[in-house]
């Protein structure tokens, strides 16, 4: 599949990927239909993450419908349309069942570090999504990010009624192959680019 | 900057980390006890699990902690606040290791340490979570990519107590 991807500080591609295959019981597949740039992923961008390497696929919030799904998966089935939000959370643990979703226990593979800088690892997140945003922001706790599962219903629920209106965040709707043209005018505001959005579709 | 932040705070966290041993070991020196006759234990590690004490049994613990055999010391308490149960464990004859060597993921609790958190996902969420291999675009092999790929691989042991 097609990814737009880091490159280098302040280079971003468009790469063929290896297409993504089910790991775990619970993952299901999302065929990408609009994918939006990040505050977050200027951090990524500029170099300030020490973690990132070329070829990391950008991109962590995303819409789209269900390719497949894992044998674990109850909730969800083949087509449905889906909205993602970028933290990865088990829905079993302590923090998930009070809704405090981006504080997941579970949801980060590699705990040791920030076990050392924050007393506790993390919350896990979809594809490339900065650590530094917890550094650069002074944060010292876990994450400290917005529990978006929590409020996604109603503001689907809000926006079918009306009462929503997001047209305006999305100034940008582009191709996936501008991928990086619409990060460099995301990241320069020019334009009056609020967010880039991404069709991978073309 | 941010890599020289991270350094600093780095630092602080591991100078923090043992002040808080040290103070520790004063306020309550049961953590430092020997559990065998003369070589003393490891310290507890401990994870916190969703559900009542009641629900963990100890004499039928899951596979990565089972492995230990009669090697591993278990303690099951409520956790504060109503926020579930605290699984510990400790190997009964192996001291802990040096800072250096926890952050490292080599020290002689590091399987322990993996062991442990394998645990709780499986309880929680009765599988563990597997990232890799994920898809990416070219890599060129660079210094900080051959560092990032040595952390990944020694992440699950590691940790700082």
């Amino acid at each position: 599949m097609k990814a737009v991807t880091w490159r280098g500080v302040n280079e971003i591609g468009v790469e063929d990927v290896p297409e993504p295959t089910i790991l775990n019981d619970h993952d299901v597949i999302v065929e990408v239909g609009l994918s939006a740039t990040c505050g977050s992923d200027l951090h990524l961008m500029g170099g300030y993450i020490p973690a990132m390497r070329g070829g990391d696929v950008l991109g962590h919030e995303f819409m789209g419908r269900v390719g497949e799904v894992g044998p674990g998966v109850t909730k969800h089935q083949v087509g449905d349309r889906v909205v993602v939000v970028s933290f990865v959370g088990c829905g079993k643990c302590w923090y998930c069942r009070e809704g405090l979703w981006s504080l997941c226990d579970n949801g980060n593979p590699n705990p040791g570090l920030t076990d050392a800088l924050w007393g506790q690892g993390i919350g896990g997140c979809y594809g490339k999504f900065p650590l530094g945003a917890v550094m650069n922001k002074a944060l010292t706790l876990r994450g400290a990010q917005q529990h978006g599962h929590r409020y996604i219903p109603e503001i689907l629920d809000r926006m079918s009624r009306d009462e929503v209106k997001t047209e305006h965040l999305a100034t940008h709707v582009m191709a996936l192959d501008d991928g990086p043209e619409g990060y460099r005018m995301f990241k320069e505001k020019e334009d009056g680019c609020v967010r880039a959005v991404f069709r991978p579709g073309g | 900057m941010t890599t020289s932040l991270g350094s600093v705070v780095s630092l602080a966290a591991r100078a923090g980390s043992s002040v808080v041993r040290q103070v520790r070991s004063v306020v309550d020196p049961s953590h430092a006890r020997p559990a065998g006759a003369e070589r003393p234990a490891s310290g507890w590690l401990v994870v916190t699990l969703v559900g009542e004490p009641s629900e963990i049994d100890t004499d039928r613990l899951h596979a990565p902690l089972a492995e230990f055999g009669d090697q591993l010391e278990v303690r099951v308490r409520a956790a504060p606040g109503g926020k579930g149960t605290e699984l510990g464990a400790r190997l009964r004859d192996r001291p802990s290791g040096s800072t250096l060597t926890r952050l490292s993921g080599s020290d002689p609790r590091a399987d322990l340490r993996s062991a442990l958190r394998r645990a709780k996902q499986l309880i929680e969420v009765g599988e563990v979570l597997v990232v890799d291999p994920g898809p990416h675009g070219e890599r060129a092999p660079t210094p900080g990519g051959t560092l990032l790929e040595m952390w990944t691989r020694v992440a699950p042991q590691a940790g700082v107590r």
